[in-house]
């Protein structure tokens, strides 16, 4: 009987094909990874900001309502011309509107607003423009 | 060639390919466990984040540092400090006595005007971690307390 030599070249084939697919999913699994967490730690940065937007406009009504109790103008807030005291704090794009009606020595608060600016013309690094 | 060469040479060759798929593979193995871990470590910085935020949520609504407790505690999970308030959860957010993530919002209450501004520091840790995972600074002022 006559035995049939074994051949490596099929098998190397094989082998080649398997890693190929194995390189591109990790590829995959990494770079989504990756992307992961820099939502996230761009998801963190977002919230400490809006917080530190918070606790600033807290510590102006402090200041407000310290200047309306002596009977004093409040110096960082601006009269709208509606009877309200408005005061826009900003930082890196994020924005908080403050509005205060006043009345003697009380007040309450009628706006507290968060928003950032937008840009319509956003162009977004990597993203086909279009035609 | 003789035979016993031609064998020779095909168990060289076959060692090679496999001792180079087993080289593969194992780099391949390290890049897959790199992506695992960064998965874990944005899932737990999104966790971290959100509870954070529910605490600075749960401090802008509470009148006391007795009501800060009040509100956070829920299944024994909440305990309160010198100063502060510790709650723990688990990674499903909900309240869990022992979860893995600890959340203490510190309650630093300071004389303003006619009130008083409750500056807080709530930083969120995990069990298996030694550095905190996030932390938050806010405040809230409120009117007519502490005059």
């Amino acid at each position: 009987m006559r035995q049939t030599p074994v051949k490596l070249g099929p098998l190397a084939l094989l082998l080649t094909v398997i890693t190929i697919c194995l390189a591109i999913l990790s590829v995959l699994v990494l770079t989504t990874a990756r992307a992961d967490l820099r939502l996230a730690e761009k998801y963190a940065r977002t919230v400490e900001r809006r917080y530190a937007l918070e606790r600033d406009g807290q510590a102006a009504l402090g200041r407000l309502d310290a200047a309306l109790s002596a009977g004093e103008t409040p110096t960082e807030f601006e009269p709208d011309g509606n009877g309200a005291w408005r005061l826009l704090l900003e930082e890196d794009g994020a924005r908080l509107s403050i509005a205060v009606k006043a009345d003697g020595g009380a007040w309450r608060v009628t706006e507290w607003r968060h928003d950032r600016e937008w840009d319509a013309n956003l162009e977004i690094e990597g993203l086909w423009p279009g035609f | 060639m003789g035979k016993k060469q031609h064998i020779t040479a095909f168990y060289v060759e076959a060692l090679l390919l496999i001792a180079v798929f087993i080289g593969i593979i194992l780099t391949l193995t390290r890049v897959y466990g790199a992506g695992r871990l960064q998965s874990a470590g944005a899932e737990r910085l999104t966790t971290a984040v959100t509870l954070a935020g529910n605490a600075a949520e749960a401090l802008a609504g509470a009148g006391s540092e007795e009501e800060l407790l009040a509100l956070l505690d829920e299944n024994d999970n909440a305990a309160a400090e010198a100063g502060a308030v510790c709650a723990t959860y688990g990674g499903d957010l909900l309240p869990a006595a022992g979860g893995a993530y600890t959340v203490r919002v510190t309650w630093e209450p300071e004389a303003l005007g006619a009130g008083e501004l409750v500056k807080s520091r709530i930083t969120v840790s995990h069990a298996g971690l030694a550095a905190p995972l996030y932390t938050l600074e806010t405040a809230v002022y409120r009117k007519g307390a502490g005059a």
